[in-house]
């Protein structure tokens, strides 16, 4: 009954509001990827990408290290995620704040992190950062799933004599693998796309398909070859996911548990959780620290010279001033969550089919940067050299996670609030606003936070578009730290510091 | 006067109200009664537009108001939760049908203090709607729904899950109200004796 009378609510919000968003997501976005491939998709070049070894070598790379990342990852994040699901202990809370404050953290950062602790490039430091970026999104994905399996079942499996291994394969597992999947499906995709990571942690030998899109394209100028390699991508991407569908579909009987209730043990089986959670602490937050130590110590020596630099000096390597490329990223993280956040809220309190607006999620950054440089090109429509062009695609990449963020809050609203409002005499429009909207303003917050967060840290759709005027912060911390010259990598220190201290501090008042 | 005329509501291929005739006169109470289920909420949503009707009209005062949207019916719901708004004090949420008429700041106060001195919850104007019980709940949802002066008040439940005292309480300040505004309502609920207490006339929904 109640699905029948949500669709014949007369008070549900109308669909013309939806005209922007799809109207922005089509121009934006599938305008551009559909370009892409209509004008430079072709078999023969296809098939060249497949039978050039240099290239194949590239696809094996991006496989596998997205393979072992996944898996390490993993490794790291499942026994943290029981940790913090099944006890409760002193610090819990600021160890997953720790754990997961690396998911809206730009990869540039998270890499530049790694290369102050490793000081060299190649595998290992890659793999360290895919695993501090994606440990987060297995807490995410798997730490609710897992904190809401009945601690009474595993008591009873212990008291017919299953060893804790056996009771985990046999009850525990079942009830979250498919939470588990979802969690390493992403992580894949994500690593397997990685480009901030692989600019900074690459070196000239390790490529990614994300990374070498790029060069064809904006480099080399290769722009089939490019297109080509996006198709290989989003196949190889399908694929996976494909594999992985049945798998990570949400077990309807495994969602019949009780309420969360965080196993309370005593205090000496408490050690084991917190030396997990320590270690997991240790590997992913230590990255970050060492920005801030790399950007405050040269040579053993103290010194705010690179501080003093981004904030009021110049750098040669640069071509335009630090400060400016701070203001030009704030600005652009504002701009963009202005027009991403009323779209995202848009959709959010409306009937619209999700699916159609989690479509960007799916694409790379690269994908998408491709379209961007070959149909924004010419007049009238010679937009990409546009300053107010690269947060617009900003807001184009945030809009399927700010609707996310929004999507909870907006679906907790009553319907028969929206009842009462409107036997008040308030139209449905005096509803959203005098109703909905204040109810909505904690997500709204956190849905900025987030905008602005993604748009900061955006790295790969910008390296298409970005000019000398429109240099963002990501962008100048990968062409500092890829420079020789002490001053110049400690001042690429500091701005990926700045860009810590700034993520989170956005993030933590939102 | 609310004339409801071979009024029925199908979802897909299921009737949910079938072709129910009734008419309440001006300031009385009509109430319907009947098994939980039986769709009596379903009927009341589609009297003040809130489903749409299969077939059938809605006449208040010989106006065919069946196709008009909510906002414009100008009938008040009480319903069993309450629905009070979480983000607004309790006067602001008597103001709200005030506020969306746009009536002036102190014809809105005026209005809300007279509601509030009915019910004898003076004391509560400024308090935030999740500190108040559950029966001052119910009052002050009673007060929102009158304060814009509907030509019809639907009162879907408005005394369930009450314990005892409060349910009695609240029963008789209802029946005092109803008389002291001269409201044309409409009751629905399932306990008879509420009902006949209530209410001039009773209409019995049963299933086919």
């Amino acid at each position: 009954m109640a699905q029948f009378m949500e669709r014949h609510h007369p008070v549900t919000r109308t669909k013309t509001l939806l005209i922007a968003p799809v109207v922005f997501l089509g121009v934006f976005f599938v305008v551009p990827v559909a370009n892409t491939f209509l004008r430079y998709f072709r078999f023969s070049e296809f098939s060249n990408v497949l039978s050039n070894q240099s290239l194949r070598g590239v696809a094996w790379f991006s496989l596998w290290q997205a393979a072992i990342s996944t898996l390490i990852t993993l490794a790291v994040a499942l026994p943290a995620t029981w940790a913090l699901s099944r006890y409760t202990f002193v610090g819990a809370r600021l160890v997953r704040g720790l754990l997961t404050a690396p998911f809206v953290l730009p990869a540039v950062v998270v890499a530049a992190g790694v290369l102050a602790i490793t000081d060299s490039r190649g595998v290992i430091p890659i793999l360290w950062a895919h695993v501090v970026f994606n440990v987060s999104v297995v807490l995410r994905i798997v730490g609710p799933r897992w904190s809401m399996v009945n601690n009474r079942l595993e008591h009873a499996s212990a008291t017919l004599g299953a060893r804790p291994s056996r009771t985990f394969s046999l009850v525990v597992w079942p009830q979250i693998s498919d939470a588990v999947i979802s969690a390493a499906t992403l992580v894949f995709i994500y690593c397997f796309t990685s480009f901030g990571v692989i600019a900074i942690l690459g070196g000239v030998s390790r490529r990614t398909l994300e990374s070498e899109i790029f060069t064809q394209a904006v480099r080399l100028g290769n722009t089939s070859t490019a297109t080509a390699l996006a198709v290989l991508q989003a196949i190889i991407i399908g694929a996976v996911l494909f594999i992985t569908r049945r798998s990570s579909r949400p077990n309807s009987t495994s969602l019949h548990v009780s309420t969360p209730q965080p196993l309370r043990t005593k205090p000496r089986h408490r050690i084991t959780p917190l030396l997990i959670s320590a270690t997991a602490v240790v590997i992913v937050a230590s990255p970050l620290l060492a920005t801030i130590y790399r950007s405050l110590v040269v040579n053993n020596q103290f010194s705010f010279g690179a501080w003093r630099t981004i904030f009021s000096g110049t750098l040669p390597s640069l071509s335009v001033s630090p400060q400016s490329v701070i203001a030009t990223s704030l600005v652009f993280a504002v701009f963009a969550a202005c027009i991403c956040v009323p779209l995202a809220l848009l959709v959010a309190t409306t009937s619209a089919p999700r699916a159609l607006f989690s479509i960007p999620l799916a694409v790379s950054a690269a994908t998408l940067g491709i379209g961007l440089i070959v149909t924004f090109n010419t007049s009238p429509f010679a937009w990409r050299s546009e300053r107010w062009f690269i947060p617009v695609i900003h807001a184009v990449i945030a809009l399927p996670l700010v609707i996310r963020a929004l999507e909870p809050a907006a679906q907790a609203i009553p319907h028969s609030l929206r009842n009462a409002s409107a036997t008040l005499g308030a139209s449905p429009f005096a509803t959203w606003a005098r109703v909905e909207l204040p109810l909505l303003k904690p997500a709204l917050l956190r849905a900025t936070g987030l905008s602005m967060a993604v748009s900061l840290g955006e790295f790969g759709a910008t390296s298409f578009l970005s000019r000398s005027g429109s240099t963002t912060l990501p962008i100048a911390i990968a062409q500092l730290l890829g420079r020789p010259g002490v001053a110049t990598q400690q001042a690429g220190f500091a701005l990926a510091a700045l860009m810590v201290l700034v993520t989170v501090g956005v993030m933590s008042r939102a | 006067m609310l004339k409801v005329s071979n009024l029925s509501v199908e979802f897909g291929n299921t009737v949910i109200v079938d072709n129910i005739s009734f008419t309440v006169p001006t300031g009385e109470t009509l109430a319907i009664t009947g098994p939980s289920g039986i769709g009596k909420t379903t009927l009341l949503h589609a009297i003040c537009g809130i489903i749409r009707t299969t077939h059938g009209t809605v006449h208040i005062d010989n106006v065919d108001i069946t196709s008009l949207p909510t906002h414009k019916r100008g009938i008040g719901l009480v319903s069993q939760t309450g629905d009070l708004f979480p983000t607004m004090t309790v006067s602001q949420n008597i103001e709200f049908g005030l506020r969306i008429a746009k009536l002036p700041k102190s014809d809105r106060a005026a209005r809300s203090t007279e509601l509030l001195e009915m019910l004898n919850l003076a004391h509560l104007a400024h308090r935030n709607v999740a500190e108040l019980s559950g029966g001052e709940a119910r009052r002050i949802a009673l007060a929102r729904a009158l304060a814009p002066r509907p030509r019809v008040l639907l009162l879907d439940e408005p005394l369930s899950g009450l314990d005892q005292n409060t349910h009695a309480a609240l029963m008789s300040d209802l029946a005092r109200v109803l008389k002291q505004t001269a409201t044309t309502a409409l009751l629905v609920t399932h306990d008879h004796s509420e009902a006949e207490l209530l209410a001039e006339s009773i209409f019995t929904f049963s299933l086919k």
